[in-house]
């Protein structure tokens, strides 16, 4: 723990503390370019020079630099000035000033650091550099010649994402940061490189002339794209969302970066349809929510309430959940409600195995991944392996690897049928059994008996059988935690807030069984065969992910769709209710670690749409059921009560597993152990950037999946 | 087809690394063996490594690659570190301009260089070593590889190496031409595969270097001095050179001399001795003007210079820096504007472009003195450059970006006069320019 003075404070800091970390300690502001605490350090930029004083003074890069016992280090001594003035001037040879036409101004570092140094005219009265810049990528633009080659794009390429998209090229002043061979950039296109970027090398396409960094707006709120919740800042200009950047500290993948512009997509619902002679057409509220009502009514009086189902969303917030289970039943008066996204859970997955937070996969000695598509599927549980591997030198198994990037950084690859035999032989080898084993089962047992802890990243295909052996596999090596893998937004939520047939908010056993309603499966078989009446869906294309379930809603008296796009099943619906978006409404959402993450409105509600809560609260009041929450937050506050686990949960914190008596029991929350169309509703999302009805419809992600649909088939040819 | 440098006769008693080279097929084993090649590999090993270790720090051997680091305090550091395995690294990436030393071992002497491996990796307890071998220098390559399977076939290598149970593997790897390579972390990245860039340090090599692992790294012409410390004993070699530079130095003289060549004398001779005795004096009659005595990274001396003694100590106190003894002599005919930017191009050609005051530095002093020599100077030229040797000075990563430094300063300094005519376009007294 060395002691040293820095500006005159004196402060004590952990060894192995660089200079800068003790400077930030002492409260001394030392600018950085290439440092950032998510990399390792590289020293490269020399704009965080201090001096040492001493016989003689000398210049360190602080940000390189161990922190010694009896250190006295000056930050802003004349020198430091002058040296850190001399870095400017270098990085400004051949710095274009275009920073008029830059969207970096504004946020950007080389930018501030010269107007804070006040920087005159240099002396530099040679020719410029001049590189072309790279348009050719779908969504990230690079420009050479704004390069100040920091590095830091390339560092968390690599240490972070496990791509290595990107390099240094060449050598000296001719030095570029590239790709191989100089291609178009060909990654996963999550835009990292273009967050980390102090200056305008890396930019967005989608951002390019939009808006001046300093008139945004920040908000902040989740994407929803998978089951990883990852927090983000929502940008806008004039109330409208213009870039979509990660929360402080966060990450992004490409679906959560670029696919937000599919809420300003021309096809969104901006007022009420309702069928007039066989055709939708554009009505008022009080005209859809009367017919409706009606409807319903109707429905109830001659066939019981029984005769009415409805489909929850894992698309939507924990309110609008809650409020929509909580109409179903005390509205209607029936426990038909579910989720479709249950036959996607994995066969056999029981929330009961949750039991890890991300961040645990780097305290990790060693990771066992059960999933090569861990990646695409989870991309910031990709992430976390990456990073745990790259950064804290854990071990990586991983099993059938397949081209995809953790490939590369893995210590071990199994080569096992399926995680089924991989599990398998891992125990029979650590019982000493030596027969058959696939490629890599010994080295991976020998790495699996060294380490004190292990994660294992569990199948987004998971069997019964899977979860048996993983969990008779945790019990040999102790201290084991499992991840699972969770395709859809918030699944965890959904499901925490009741919207299941057997269970109220919170696992309460609806009890007896007799009045437990239909499960989603039920529901569309009895939709076929005309025992049901009505069938109210928030959130959700059954018909865009599988078409055959057309031919059984088509016979259901009512079909209600409340969705922010005509979907397919839209088309066919009664009547179609406008939903609010996600950047339209606040809320909580619950993710696959059981942390609640919070939504924040950051735009008004397109047209005429509403928050999918409101809709329904509004139609609870025309059915004459009073409904009077004022705003999402209240709903919470009602949940709160209601559902255990979040009675005190604060946003950004898991909620305890203890607290669900049901869990524990081993309560089975998956349908899909229903052979019932899983192979259409699995295979609809098995890439990055394709799935479900919103994210096909960004642009930036179209343009990306098309792209890489090309890939694969000229790939295929070849 | 390369050519080959000459050895300058040298009737010192003290020869002792180029002794073997005039010898007929002084490459071939049973050659060098009969002249005494690998004698002191049992002499080592009847020692405990760590008694090796101290010899080497009694004899005060060190680095010739340019620091002048104390070779047996280097060992011991990698020896103190527990973790395993070791490795030892011969930098044979010889790319200082003006250097030709260790070629003359490389390619004529290899099991000079083997034999003092064998030695270093029995000290720090390395199993595996190897010789990063500069990529311009195909004909050492091949040379090195017979050398290194014959050492095998007389099991002066392997696993059990003559019976004593110890083991050390050696193979060479080519460098790509990249002078940074030369920086020992740098050449630790390139041998990983890497981009050759220097590391941050510390962790040093000596604790964390190929692979993460403890790494010695020495000079080729370090590790030939090893067999001698061992076979004359630390108190006898000590004896050799002046103070605090023991042994010999191979000196690469080349440039405005009747003889250049390779020289090896013990350090400390004088510049006017390796240069009027040795080289055979300036060619052509014409005066000495400048002299870089130790690689083009080292600061320029002048004839007022000649007694400065060649090693460690006197040369800093003169200004300058033994760096790898390439004594560059340059005449009164040669431009010293036109010859600074040679040298700048050079460095900013090499520079690795890692850290932004030698990237973006080098690039300017070089663009400075293209213009200079096109005859397009400005009249504040020169304080623009010693503007941007200040700017550099201290806030480079490595010390490639310094050195690219030492000519501009030091040929400013003594010959501002080349600088003012250049710019005034007179002429200069030696050539008329051509730009």
């Amino acid at each position: 723990m060395p002691t040293l003075t820095i500006d005159n404070k004196i402060v004590t800091v952990p060894s192995g503390a660089t200079i800068l970390d003790a400077a930030i300690a002492a409260g001394s502001r030392v600018p950085t370019l290439c440092h950032d605490d998510k990399l390792h350090p590289y020293g490269a930029c020399r704009i965080c020079m201090v001096e040492v004083m001493g016989t003689p003074r000398r210049m360190v890069a602080s940000c390189t630099t161990p922190a010694a016992n009896n250190m006295v280090i000056e930050t802003m001594s004349p020198a430091v000035i002058e040296a850190r003035k001399a870095v400017l001037e270098f990085l400004l040879i051949n710095h274009p000033l275009d920073c008029p036409v830059c969207d970096k101004a504004g946020d950007c570092r080389l930018q501030d650091l010269v107007h804070e140094y006040g920087l005159g005219a240099s002396k530099f009265d040679e020719e410029k550099r001049q590189l072309p810049p790279d348009l050719s990528s779908a969504v990230i633009e690079r420009n050479a010649n704004r390069c100040i080659l920091c590095g830091k794009c390339v560092r968390i390429c690599k240490e972070q994402n496990a791509v290595t998209a990107l390099a240094f090229t060449r050598r000296g002043g001719k030095s570029r940061i590239s790709t191989s061979c100089d291609r178009p950039l060909e990654c996963e296109f999550c835009g990292e490189c273009v967050e980390i970027c102090p200056v305008g090398a890396l930019s967005s396409k989608q951002f390019k002339h939009k808006a001046r960094t300093w008139s945004l707006e920040e908000t902040l709120s989740t994407c929803l794209y998978c089951g990883n919740g990852c927090p983000i800042k929502l940008l806008t200009r004039k109330g409208r969302v213009v870039r979509v950047s990660p929360a402080r500290n966060n990450y992004l993948c490409a679906r959560g970066r670029f696919g937000w512009d599919a809420v300003h997509h021309e096809e969104r619902l901006l007022v009420p349809k309702m069928r007039k002679d066989g055709v939708l057409v554009d009505c008022t509220w009080g005209e859809a929510l009367s017919h409706i009502a009606v409807e319903l009514k109707k429905i109830k009086e001659k066939r019981g309430a029984a005769a009415i189902g409805g489909l929850g969303s894992i698309r939507t917030t924990n309110e609008d959940n809650y409020v929509f289970q909580k109409f179903m039943r005390s509205v209607i008066g029936t426990n038909n409600v579910d989720l479709l996204a249950r036959l996607k859970m994995p066969r056999g997955l029981n929330t009961a195995i949750f039991s890890a937070e991300l961040a645990s996969l780097g305290e990790s000695d060693v990771i066992l991944v059960l999933d090569p598509d861990v990646a695409e599927i989870n991309p910031l549980t990709g992430i976390e392996i990456a990073r745990a591997i790259n950064q804290k030198g854990r071990d990586l198994i991983l099993l059938n690897s397949g081209p995809g990037k953790l490939n590369r950084i893995a210590s071990v690859k199994l080569k096992a049928g399926s995680a089924e035999i991989a599990l398998s032989e891992l125990i029979a080898a650590i019982g000493g059994d030596a027969r058959a084993k696939s490629e890599g089962i010994a080295e991976a047992v020998s790495l699996l008996m060294k380490a004190r802890t292990i994660s294992i990243v569990l199948p987004a295909e998971l069997s019964p059988v899977v979860v048996d052996r993983a969990q008779y596999l945790a019990r040999l090596l102790g201290q084991t935690t499992f991840i699972p893998l969770i395709r859809r937004g918030n699944l965890q939520g959904a499901l925490d807030m009741g919207v299941l047939p057997n269970y109220y908010p919170g696992y309460r056993e609806i009890n007896p069984p007799e009045t437990q309603g239909m499960n989603a499966v039920e529901m569309l078989r009895a939709a076929a065969a005309g025992t049901l009446g009505a069938l109210y869906i928030m959130g959700d294309d059954p018909i865009g992910n599988s078409p055959e379930i057309f031919l059984m809603l088509k016979s259901l008296d009512l079909l209600v769709v409340q969705d922010i796009f005509l979907t397919a099943t839209a088309k066919l619906a009664d009547v179609v209710l406008p939903a609010a978006s996600f950047v339209e409404k606040s809320g909580t959402v619950t993710n696959l670690e059981r942390r609640l993450r919070s939504l924040a409105q950051a735009e008004e509600p397109l047209g005429e749409s509403k928050p999918d809560w409101m809709i329904l609260q509004n139609l609870a009041r025309t059915m004459g059921v009073p409904m009077t929450y004022a705003s999402a937050a209240e709903i919470m506050n009602e949940i709160r009560t209601v559902v255990p686990a979040y009675n005190t949960l604060t946003v950004g914190a898991c909620w305890p597993r203890e607290l669900s008596p049901a869990l524990e029991t081993g309560a089975g929350l998956s349908l899909s152990d229903d052979t019932f169309l899983k192979r259409e509703l699995i295979t609809a999302d098995r890439l990055l950037f394709s799935s479900g009805s919103m994210i096909s419809r960004s642009r930036e992600i179209g343009t990306l999946s098309r792209m890489k649909t090309a890939e694969r088939k000229a790939s295929h040819r070849s | 087809m390369s050519i080959k440098p000459v050895a300058g006769e040298n009737e010192s008693m003290n020869q002792m690394l180029l002794k073997r080279i005039s010898i007929p097929n002084s490459a071939d084993i049973d050659v060098a063996m009969a002249h005494g090649a690998y004698a002191s590999v049992e002499k080592a090993y009847a020692t405990r490594p760590v008694d090796v270790i101290d010899e080497m720090k009694r004899s005060g051997l060190r680095g010739r690659g340019g620091a002048g680091f104390p070779t047996g305090t280097k060992w011991s550091f990698a020896a103190m570190d527990p973790k395993m395995p070791r490795y030892l690294i011969c930098n044979a990436d010889e790319g200082e301009p003006g250097t030709f030393k260790d070629r003359f071992i490389l390619e004529q002497d290899p099991h000079l260089l083997i034999e003092g491996m064998i030695i270093a990796a029995y000290a720090i307890r390395a199993v595996r070593g190897y010789i990063y071998l500069r990529g311009e220098y195909p004909v050492a390559f091949g040379i090195l590889n017979r050398a290194i399977a014959k050492a095998y076939e007389k099991g002066f290598l392997g696993s059990n190496i003559r019976g004593k149970g110890v083991a050390f593997d050696l193979s060479v790897h080519r460098g790509a031409g990249a002078y940074i390579c030369g920086e020992e972390t740098s050449l630790i990245e390139s041998l990983e595969g890497k981009r050759g860039q220097p590391r941050v340090r510390p962790p040093f090599p000596a604790n964390a270097g190929a692979w993460g692992m403890p790494t010695v790294v020495n000079n080729v012409e370090t590790l030939a001095n090893v067999p001698f410390v061992i076979s004359l004993g630390s108190e006898a070699y000590a004896q050799i050179g002046s103070e605090g530079s023991t042994g010999t130095k191979i000196f690469s003289v080349s440039g405005a001399v009747m003889k250049p060549g390779g020289y090896e004398l013990p350090m400390g001779t004088t510049l006017r001795e390796i240069i009027y005795t040795h080289a055979g004096g300036i060619r052509g009659g014409r005066r000495l003007k400048a002299i870089i005595p130790g690689g083009v990274s080292t600061p320029m001396l002048t004839p007022d210079h000649l007694d400065v003694k060649m090693d460690f100590n006197s040369l800093l106190s003169a200004g300058s820096m033994l760096g790898s003894g390439a004594v560059i002599v340059m005449d009164d005919s040669t431009c010293m504007v036109k010859a600074t930017a040679v040298i700048a191009r050079f460095f900013e050609h090499e520079s690795c472009g890692k850290c932004t005051s030698c990237r973006e530095g080098t690039g300017w002093l070089s663009r400075i003195y293209q213009r200079l020599v096109a005859g397009k100077g400005r009249e504040n030229d020169i304080d623009v450059l010693l503007d941007i040797c200040k700017k550099m000075k201290g806030t480079c990563f490595c010390p490639l970006g310094e050195g690219a430094l030492q000519p501009v300063l030091s040929s400013i300094r003594y010959f501002r006069a080349d600088y003012e005519r250049c710019i005034r376009k007179d002429g200069c007294d030696a050539k008329p320019c051509k730009g």
